[in-house]
């Protein structure tokens, strides 16, 4: 569950204060698979950002499971991070030196479980992601398809209470975005999971329990009203 | 490997890095650490050789273990052949020797050439038990008890007939049968017959010359006085312990160590040689801290967005600069692997062709506790040079790293 309140965050370059977000109140409920949607420059990747304890605002209250997460330290912030939150980027970022496996098992290593049960989970997780055969390969051997998939079994590994993804498809064709939107819905569905995802393309909506449009760093309110059924995915041309 | 979600996790990520890291890189680095192990090192091995051979020398031929020398403000020690046997029963003494020393101008008849040197008397069974002159004689005969009228010259000082050749001033060729004259302090001049040449390659000692205590006393009328007398022990080591034994036993006059006799000559080269030993130290050290620094920020910067990538999904700072100063940690102790590998082939390569110096051959000997000093400075200068880049990289806004 997630609250926020008059969320703001202002960047400074050089003198001229750049207003990404204008103040931005929202409320995200446990289990929701919600997309966040916009124009380019809109405010999408940086209201996530602040969710996600990646930066910190310039102003408002952030409150994940009840947690004021605007107050943490920084220290505090990098363990809430590691045991409650997922997350998956749009270049996959994953480590080049591990493996698969190991990629994946790497949160729940730093959570200090026996090194045996974390290989178990990440084993677990990448067979649920398709992957079950590709364990000690390295990043490298690997497509961006299924690079994309074991970021997701990473950001999964430890069942965090929320996972974030920006654009987790921008860099995968239709077929792989389906794999991926439909891997999400599945984990959204069958573990009650979480999921904050951005997305720019329109038939990822039918995909999204919800959906908050961002406009000039503000919600753009017409558009959730107005916003009716979602188009269907696009036939065989890609993003 | 134990999991505890601590610096577990630093020496995890490390061991892969170094597993699937850069191969060359790292093989470069470790040389380089390698390379400033052997430059800090190789000149205190060189040093520690040419002391050792200069110990060994001046035991072996100048003062043995231990030198007994007249009281103050006498000349010559008095009754030595009595001190002689009571020293001879002291136990842990395993060889005593009087020497009775003079200054003296030998020449060479055939050729003319003279030089003025001190002059040494010995009684050659004794001498044996505490120096090695009879073990170096490289031409004729070492003296015997009742000779007279025989002297022993050094090979430096009996010299060649080519000038060009000698090492120090000489007779111009003196060889075995030859004739010297030697005019002695009192005026006295007697032609002798050269018995033997020795050679112990200690320039110092090659330039001297020796005949019989008998022959000495027949000149100076010396009798029962020496200049000095030599003492052997067990071990060089046991030096200062057999000093101790001596004057327990109520010797009064001066007894001297080796090492106390050497010093005055030897010490002021040795502290310039470590002087400079350090100054190379140092500068050494420098080389180290800037390549480790050098390759550790370059390995880090190239991994800017793998460090933001590991602090947005969760692993603490710490952790990261764990992971980097453990890496460090590991090309230093190659590097200091290899560099002892290397100094003991550079050790052994010098050992098989020796190197010459006016004492003699040097054997190049590792000195470790100097090479454990230089360890533990290469680690820390290790350190320091990989956790400042490291901590800079890892302080950076995880979005800002992220961007590469
Ligand atoms: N680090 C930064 N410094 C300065 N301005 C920034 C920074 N990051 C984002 N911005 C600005 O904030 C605004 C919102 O950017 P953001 O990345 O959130 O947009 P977005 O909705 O994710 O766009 P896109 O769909 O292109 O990813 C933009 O005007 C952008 O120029
Ligand atoms: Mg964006």
């Amino acid at each position: 569950m997630i609250e926020v309140a008059d969320l703001k965050k202002i960047y400074l370059l050089g003198n001229v204060e750049v207003a990404a977000l204008r103040g931005v109140s929202l409320s995200i409920q446990k289990g929701e698979f919600v997309g966040i949607m916009g124009p380019s420059g809109s405010g999408k990747s940086t209201l996530l950002h602040q969710l996600g304890l990646l930066d910190t605002p310039s102003g408002g209250h952030i409150l994940i499971d009840s947690t004021d997460v605007s107050q943490l330290d920084d220290d505090a912030r990098t363990w809430f991070r590691l045991m409650h939150l997922g997350y998956v980027f749009q270049d996959y970022a994953l480590v080049s030196e591990l493996t698969v496996m190991e990629n994946v098992a790497i949160p729940a290593i730093m959570q200090g479980k026996p090194l045996a049960e974390c290989y178990a989970a990440a084993t677990r997780m990448l067979e649920k992601v398709g992957l079950g055969k590709r364990l000690d390969h390295l990043v490298f051997e690997l497509s961006g398809g299924e690079q994309q998939r074991v970021s997701i079994a990473r950001a999964l590994v430890n069942t965090p209470s929320i996972v974030f993804a920006d654009e987790p498809c921008a860099n995968l064709d239709t077929e792989n975005s389906r794999t991926v939107l439909e891997l999400f819905r599945d984990v959204n569905r069958e573990l009650k999971q979480t999921i904050v995802m951005v997305s720019h393309e329109p038939w990822h909506q039918s995909y999204f329990d919800r959906i908050i449009f961002i406009r000039d760093g503000v919600m753009d309110e017409e558009r959730i009203e107005s916003e009716g059924k979602p188009g269907g995915p696009p036939g065989n041309e890609t993003g | 490997m134990e999991n505890n979600g601590g610096y577990g996790v630093s020496l995890y990520l490390a061991v892969r890095a170094i597993r699937r890291g850069n191969r060359s890189t790292l093989t470069l680095t470790i040389l380089i650490i390698a390379l400033v192990m052997v430059l800090m090192n190789f000149l205190g091995m060189i040093i520690s050789g040419v002391v050792t051979l200069y110990n060994d020398q001046m035991i072996d031929y100048q003062y043995g273990h231990v030198a007994i020398e007249p009281r103050d403000k006498e000349i010559v020690i008095a009754d030595a052949d009595a001190l002689v046997k009571r020293l001879k029963q002291i136990p842990g003494i395993t060889g005593v020797s009087a020497h009775t020393g003079t200054a003296a101008t030998i020449t060479n008849i055939k050729n003319g050439k003279l030089q003025s040197k001190s002059l040494t008397a010995f009684n050659p069974e004794d001498e044996q038990s505490v120096t090695k002159y009879q073990m170096v004689i490289t031409d004729g005969d070492y003296l015997s008890k009742g000779d007279t009228g025989q002297i022993l010259i050094g090979t430096l000082l009996a010299g060649n007939e080519d000038e060009s050749q000698d090492k120090l001033p000489s007779l111009g060729g003196i060889k075995v049968g030859d004739r010297v004259e030697v005019a002695y302090s009192n005026g006295v001049v007697k032609t002798y017959r050269v018995k033997g040449i020795y050679e112990s390659l200690g320039a110092l000692i090659d330039s001297s010359a020796f005949v019989t205590r008998s022959e000495m006393d027949s000149i100076m009328h010396s009798g029962d006085t020496a200049t000095e007398i030599l003492v052997r022990g067990s071990s060089a080591d046991d030096a200062p312990a057999l000093k101790y034994t001596i004057m327990s036993y109520g010797v009064e006059e001066k007894v001297k160590t080796w090492n106390e006799k050497g010093k005055g000559i030897m010490g002021d080269a040795i502290s310039s040689f470590t002087l400079i030993k350090n100054i190379m130290t140092f500068v050494s050290l420098i080389v180290a801290s800037v390549v480790v620094f050098i390759v550790t920020y370059i390995n880090i910067i190239n991994r800017k967005k793998q460090i933001g990538i590991l602090k947005a999904i969760g692993i603490r700072k710490q952790i990261i600069v764990g992971s980097y100063l453990i890496q460090v940690l590991f090309q230093c102790a190659c590097g200091i692997l290899v560099g002892i590998l290397m100094l003991n082939a550079i050790s052994f390569v010098l050992t098989v062709n020796k190197l010459r110096f006016p004492m003699g051959y040097i054997t190049p000997a590792v000195d470790y506790s100097s090479l454990a000093v230089s360890i533990v400075l290469l680690c820390i200068v290790s350190l320091v040079s990989g956790y400042i880049p490291a901590r800079q990289v890892v302080n950076e806004e995880i979005l800002n790293a992220m961007r590469g």
